[in-house]
């Protein structure tokens, strides 16, 4: 039950971060490695407003607030230009910017970890089944599945939602009936970056903040957008779920074979379904 | 009367390959404007210039009096200027209300919902379904009315009847006809030449990237060997 719960709260974060990746990907084909530089920048964002402030639901706030205005700052100057290149530049561009973030992060905060207090609030236990769970990890929960339902219910019910959904199946015709696509992708865009800079800031209390904490769930989730398929939300969710459960599981039945684990899942899913468990189309 | 549109000498590429060569056209307003032409004669093309989709390299575009060439899609839509592309341009994951609901005007128009829907009843009863799941002149019907959302001075339809029935094509062209009636200017390209010159007042014929002759449509019926050189029939 422990282990389940782990495991949801794994797939929270992934989910977190996914989706922003996937979505870029999907609507604007665009491959932005630098996804978990965003999520490193929002925990150290969010280490340095709680320090300063005192208080863990300022760095809640500014964190995803930091890391979509970063992601905007970075499109318009570089991504823009990538958007129609190939995929290996727009690789090795975002690739060398997790270096620069990297080294970004070392300068202004060191090389050692650091670590963000647990909100008041959510400090404590609660018993489920008669065994004690932090009450964070919940919350962390909470957040992913609130994120999700809003995100559906975003997409799926709102008119700039339906606006975005236009773009992703055709573009050309979305633009000929006088949708701006592009500026509909650059909120979407934005909105992808904060909530990496959130899945930043949440995680920090759990896995503290060290510089290449990026470079541990980036791989991670990009499993999650290839199991999933790539734009698609639910694709993404269902991606989550899966590398969440079968990493936690894992690494508790069978340490020594954990990363193997999700590889072979990975594997499998690219030779079932090439294009994703819930592909966009 | 000047025209509503005025391409002059438009040059486009597909990379190497120079598919229209100096292709000029202008459609007065009020008027239906056919463009005639073979397979790969450059028609899609053309509309695909004047839209902004594949941007002309040289050439200039004139609409109400603005130079528009080089214009962002989006813009020339809110400018007045819409395309209903080939194969109709549905949003699979969009129902048709929403479909309808997303497209935007240029201006305080004319078309209201209510009056796409008393004009393609259809659709009206079928608001909650997938676009995708649409018959064939449903779709198209949706493609026009979507356009028709966005209170366009210039209807750019990219061969409506293709896969139609012969009854669907017959409902479309009444469709179309009240359109004209209603004095909305159209730029069509179509191949089924019965519908076409029912339909319009004047014709474009376009081979291998040129304009090859324009005129009143009427005339083309005279002009046998013209028709049969650059339209196979």
């Amino acid at each position: 039950m422990i282990q389940l719960l782990n495991a949801l709260q794994l797939s929270m974060l992934l989910f977190l971060l996914a989706i922003g990746l996937s979505v870029v990907f999907g609507l604007m084909n665009f491959i932005n490695l630098a996804h978990g530089t965003l999520y490193m920048i929002g925990a150290y964002v969010g280490f340095a407003v709680a320090k300063a402030t005192g208080t863990y639901w300022a760095a809640f706030l500014v964190a995803p607030l930091a890391a979509a205005i970063l992601g905007l700052v970075l499109y318009q100057l570089l991504f823009k230009r990538m958007q129609h290149q190939s995929p290996m530049r727009q690789v090795l561009l975002t690739f060398g910017l997790i270096y620069v973030g990297l080294d970004a992060v070392r300068l202004i905060w060191g090389n050692y970890s650091q670590s963000v207090p647990v909100p008041d609030l959510l400090k404590g236990q609660v018993t489920i089944l008669g065994e004690p769970y932090p009450l964070y990890r919940l919350f962390i929960i909470g957040l992913g599945l609130a994120v999700l339902v809003l995100l559906h219910i975003g997409l799926e019910r709102t008119k700039l939602g339906a606006m975005v959904r236009a773009g992703v199946d055709d573009a050309e015709t979305a633009r000929s009936i006088g949708i701006d696509t592009d500026r509909v992708f650059i909120l979407v865009f934005a909105l992808g970056c904060g909530l990496a800079g959130l899945a930043g800031i949440v995680a920090a209390p759990v896995l503290s903040v060290y510089p290449g904490m990026d470079m541990a769930i980036l791989i991670l989730t990009l499993i999650v957008v290839v199991v999933g398929g790539p734009g698609s939300l639910k694709g993404a969710a269902l991606g989550a779920l899966l590398i969440g459960m079968v990493d936690t599981f894992g690494r508790v039945f069978l340490p020594e074979l954990a990363l193997v684990m999700i590889y072979a899942v990975m594997a499998l899913v690219l030779l079932v379904r090439p294009q994703g468990l819930l592909p966009i189309k | 009367m000047s025209p509503l549109l005025d391409a002059r000498d438009l040059q486009v590429y597909y990379g190497p390959s120079h598919v229209l060569q100096g292709v000029s056209l202008a459609v007065a307003p009020g008027t239906v404007t056919a463009l005639l032409g073979r397979n790969g004669a450059g028609k899609t093309t053309t509309l695909r210039a004047l839209m902004g989709l594949t941007p002309p390299r040289a050439g200039t575009i004139t609409f109400d009096g603005a130079a528009i060439a080089g214009t962002r899609t989006s813009s020339l839509a809110r400018l007045g200027l819409t395309l209903v592309p080939e194969h109709r341009g549905m949003f699979p994951s969009l129902s048709v209300a929403e479909s309808l609901a997303i497209a935007r005007p240029s201006r305080a128009g004319e078309w209201s919902l209510d009056r796409v829907l008393d004009l393609f009843p259809r659709l009206a009863e079928r608001l909650q379904s997938r676009s995708g799941h649409l018959s064939g002149g449903e779709q198209q019907m949706l493609a026009i009315g979507r356009a028709l959302l966005t209170q366009p001075r210039l209807l750019m339809l990219d061969e409506p009847t293709q896969g139609l029935a012969p009854l669907i094509v017959a409902e479309l062209l009444g469709h179309l006809q009240r359109l004209k009636g209603a004095g909305l200017t159209i730029l069509l390209v179509e191949q089924n030449l019965g519908f076409a010159s029912t339909l319009a007042d004047r014709a474009v014929l376009l081979g291998k990237g040129q304009v090859r002759w324009a005129g009143a449509i009427a005339e083309l019926a005279g002009q046998a060997e013209l028709a049969h050189t650059w339209l196979g029939v």
